[in-house]
């Protein structure tokens, strides 16, 4: 059996070697500002001296709902957001509120004139968690894997528009590409930067190596995952923390019974309504992936009769109850809006995302119009997430009102997933995407309930391909921002992916610990800056 | 006795393979398999055919069921699709926490289903009858995700004597094991204890009205020792029984406890493997399960034979 996996309790007793180790580290910490004082201050030099200046143990345990799966560790799926972040890192990161990409691995990069050639200067101090230097190869190795089917990802769709990768300097990697693509970034903000040499023990996780913060030390399935800091970490100075514990707690009440014995001092992602009654206690606090969401959505399949007829679709739309949704499936933490893309993007507008308003006498005249069809309807959800099942539960409501005759079905997850990349939904089911820190071409490209082609809604309008591809083509600001605007306006006019909410993941955190962060991408958990005090 | 193990042996056998052919069955019926679940939300169908074949889930159905059953007579498990380890490794991992949880609950219903059964049945006061009565009412009402959820609120969050979950092995880390083991093996032992109360209090009530009792309170038997040398003895079959069937259920069964306690057993590792399409770990875990009942029937038939000496097996004195 493995070893205990209680965390210490961290409210114990001050004792007299605390008192002293904390003595002696504040006063380094003075007298290291002191020194500062006089020379420029460098961004390691603080980071070194925070470090100093943590007075209790820097272990944190992090309670998780669902362990991760080192097998789709290069994949975007939610149950390894707790890890992604910690031992990998990417070429690019991203401005969350603006998503503009920012350097990370790479210092540099820039586009020739007809935006075909990206030529990316990369970090010359990065080394491997084994020791072995990080260099173009690297980059190259890891954006491969993407297209490889058994272990490749969702930016696969934008990795095959590569003509060719290369080694171009010591320090620099050249992509060619055979036409613009304008989310082409996404794809170096994403992917995780793998090692070439210990690849082949990503999958069962007993060789997890990258150039994180943490080092991937131990994984129990089911039970724990240990991360010890990196000492090489190309960050100066950072992590703060010695190590991190992932504890797996598969059940919400457990997870929240566990920070509040001190177990844990995360819970990560756990139910908006349990972190809101634990935040209210005033003795944690609430940590939200905000301004970054899931799009929660309603699903439609246009190739079935009623829901082949825009009208039918669209009073769907305005029957739906979106601010009823946000306070009972999100507990108040989402916005409504009709939008499934980022509000703040160029090129969306306000009444956009209130375009379908919440209007149940025009939803009624709109079902009458297209001659009140009388076929039952299925609302499918995924069994287990009560997000879904509190949308299903409303929207049925709503939709019985107006006349729709509705039966809910649950599915299993597998049964669901199966369906969804099987495009075998019928009639309405409620899904979610959590595509926030993507360009939307990317989500056109890549995540199934949009994708230009086939998608889950089986739109195969050819006008919707022509917008998608000015979209790839995009390359000022201008053009894509109308790019933007004309496909967010087709994907509300054709009604097909009825937005309901952007929804926020909560989290919740111990008063002492502070600097968890969330990424770019499918907001993985960071803990780069992140010390218990 | 050689000849009747032998029997017991062979209709074993016979109850494994049926076992084996309805478990693979019933598990590749259901919609869904790894290599979807692998593939992730956003994948293709030929992505998820890539997969399939990569895992050799392309196969026929027999043929997989025959690379099954050879792999497990030859004790090659094979490995979990979807974590990439050896099933072994992965049953081994958790084997411990679930032996843990069986023995702990064992214990918990032997005793207080015991202290319960004879305080009702031989107990003279109208009062400590009707108490003890309750007791089993709540006991068995009470289903274990809600004696569990109370448990932890009030021992580990309010006065904070246990933790409120985790795993810790009892051999290497005895104070933390117990601590970690208390409250789950008193949550799910709550619904068998109850059932062995009433069981043993009734077979009691009726022994009780038997002639070698009254012969031996005639002859001036206290009554503790009437009760303890003749009438527990001749009203332990019917819980025995009972108690072998609540221990073979607690090898994969003790999923709400398991999960609500974060403690990492066979049930929970099934539930994940079953959640996820894993086929190999489920097959092998719940004909592990099944194993585990059978032994668990025959060591009941051998403690029931060694009991009562009218029930000898069947070609022994």
């Amino acid at each position: 059996m493995t070893e205990p996996t209680v965390a210490p309790d961290q409210s114990s007793t001050f004792s007299r070697r605390a008192f002293i180790g904390g003595a002696l580290a504040t006063a380094a910490a003075v007298g290291g500002a002191a020194t500062l004082k006089s020379s420029p201050a460098s961004a390691a030099s603080i980071a070194t001296a925070l470090r100093s200046a943590a007075t209790k143990s820097s272990t944190l345990t992090v309670g998780i709902l669902a362990d991760v799966v080192p097998a789709s560790l290069l994949r975007i799926i939610g149950t390894n957001t707790p890890v992604t972040s910690l031992v990998f890192d990417t070429v690019l990161g991203g401005n969350l509120k603006n998503l503009r990409p920012q350097p990370n691995l790479a210092t540099s990069w820039a586009w020739n004139a007809s935006n075909t050639k990206l030529v990316v200067q990369l970090r010359d101090d990065v080394v491997y968690q084994t020791g072995r230097p990080f260099g173009p190869e690297d980059v190259i190795f890891s954006v491969e894997q993407t297209t490889n089917v058994t272990n490749g990802d969702q930016l696969g769709a934008i990795a095959h528009k590569i003509t060719k990768m290369s080694r171009t300097g010591k320090n620099e990697v050249t992509f060619e590409l055979a036409a613009p693509v304008s989310n082409f970034l996404n794809l170096l903000q994403i992917t995780p930067v793998v090692d070439s040499k210990t690849f082949s023990g990503l999958a069962s996780g007993s060789k997890v190596i990258g150039t994180g913060p943490f080092h991937w030390e131990s994984w129990t399935p089911g039970t724990s995952l240990q991360l010890k800091r990196n000492p090489s970490y190309w960050q100066k100075g950072k992590p703060y923390l010695d190590a991190v514990t992932l504890s797996v707690i598969p059940n919400g009440s457990a997870l929240a019974d566990a920070l509040q014995t001190g177990q844990i001092q995360l819970a990560w992602q756990m139910a908006a309504q349990q972190a809101n009654t634990l935040v209210h206690q005033g003795s944690y606090k609430l940590i939200t992936s905000a301004p970054q969401y899931t799009d929660a959505y309603i699903g439609v399949n246009t190739a079935a009769a009623p829901f082949n007829n825009p009208k039918v679709r669209q009073a769907v739309a305005y029957a739906l109850d979106r601010n009823r949704m946000v306070t009972q499936a999100f507990a108040g933490r989402a916005t409504a809006t009709c939008v499934p893309f980022p509000l703040t993007l160029a090129g969306i507008t306000s009444a956009e995302s209130n375009y379908y308003s919440y209007d149940p006498r025009k939803a009624k005249q709109l079902f009458q119009e297209a001659g009140s069809p009388s076929t039952p309807i299925s609302l499918i959800f995924s069994a287990g997430n009560a997000i879904q099942e509190a949308i299903v539960n409303i929207a049925q409501n709503d939709l019985e009102s107006i006349g729709f005759r509705v039966s809910i079905q649950s599915l299993t997850s597998a049964t669901y997933q199966a369906q969804n990349q099987a495009a075998s939904f019928q009639g309405l089911w409620v899904g979610t995407i959590d595509g926030a820190g993507l360009d939307i071409a990317t989500w056109l490209m890549a995540l199934n309930p949009l994708k230009v082609g086939t998608n889950t809604s089986h739109v195969t309008n050819s006008y919707y391909a022509t917008l998608a591809n000015r979209l790839y083509a995009a390359s000022t600001p201008q053009k894509l921002a109308a790019a933007t605007s004309a496909v967010t306006k087709f994907v509300l006019q054709e009604a097909f992916h009825l937005t309901v909410a952007h929804g926020y993941y909560t989290s919740v955190a111990a008063k002492n610990l502070d600097g968890v962060a969330h990424s770019l991408d499918d907001y993985n958990l960071v803990l780069t800056s992140a010390r218990l005090t | 006795m050689i000849g009747y193990a032998a029997r017991r042996i062979g209709a074993a056998l016979i109850v494994l393979v049926l076992a084996s052919m309805a478990i693979f069955c019933l598990l590749h019926v259901a919609s869904g398999n790894p290599a979807s679940i692998l593939a992730g939300p956003d994948a293709t169908r030929s992505e998820v055919s890539a997969i399939s074949r990569q895992l050799g889930l392309d196969r026929s159905l027999p043929a997989q069921y025959w690379s099954w059953v050879t792999g497990n007579l030859t004790g090659h498990l094979g490995e979990s699709y979807i974590l990439k380890r050896p099933i072994g490794q992965l049953i081994a991992q958790r084997l411990g926490s679930t032996v843990e949880l069986i023995i702990g609950t064992t214990i918990v219903i032997v005793i207080l289903g015991g202290l319960l059964g004879i305080a009702s049945a031989s107990s003279r006061n109208r009062v400590v009858r009707a108490v003890v009565d309750a007791i089993s009412t709540v006991a068995l009402a009470a289903p274990p995700f809600v004696s569990s959820i109370v448990f932890i609120f009030i021992f580990a969050v309010e006065f904070r004597l246990v933790p409120s979950g985790g795993d810790a092995n009892v051999l290497t880390s005895p104070s933390m094991g117990l601590k970690l083991l208390v409250l789950p093996a008193i949550a799910a032992a709550l619904p068998g204890t109850a059932v062995i109360a009433r069981l043993l209090a009734t077979e009691m009530r009726r022994a009780s009205e038997e002639e070698f009792v009254r012969t031996a309170v005639s002859k001036g038997s206290g009554h503790l020792r009437v009760v303890l040398r003749h009438v527990v003895p001749n009203a332990l079959g019917p819980a025995i029984v009972e108690l072998g069937i609540r221990i073979g259920e607690l090898f994969a069964g003790a999923v709400v406890v398991e999960s609500i306690f974060a403690r990492n057993g066979i049930g929970s590792l099934l539930v994940t493997a079953v959640e996820d399409r894993d086929y190999l770990l489920a097959q092998d875990v719940l004909l592990l399960s099944v194993t585990f009942a059978i032994v668990m029937q025959f060591l009941t038939e051998l403690t029931m034979s060694k009991i009562d000496p009218r029930l000898r097996v069947r070609g022994g004195r």
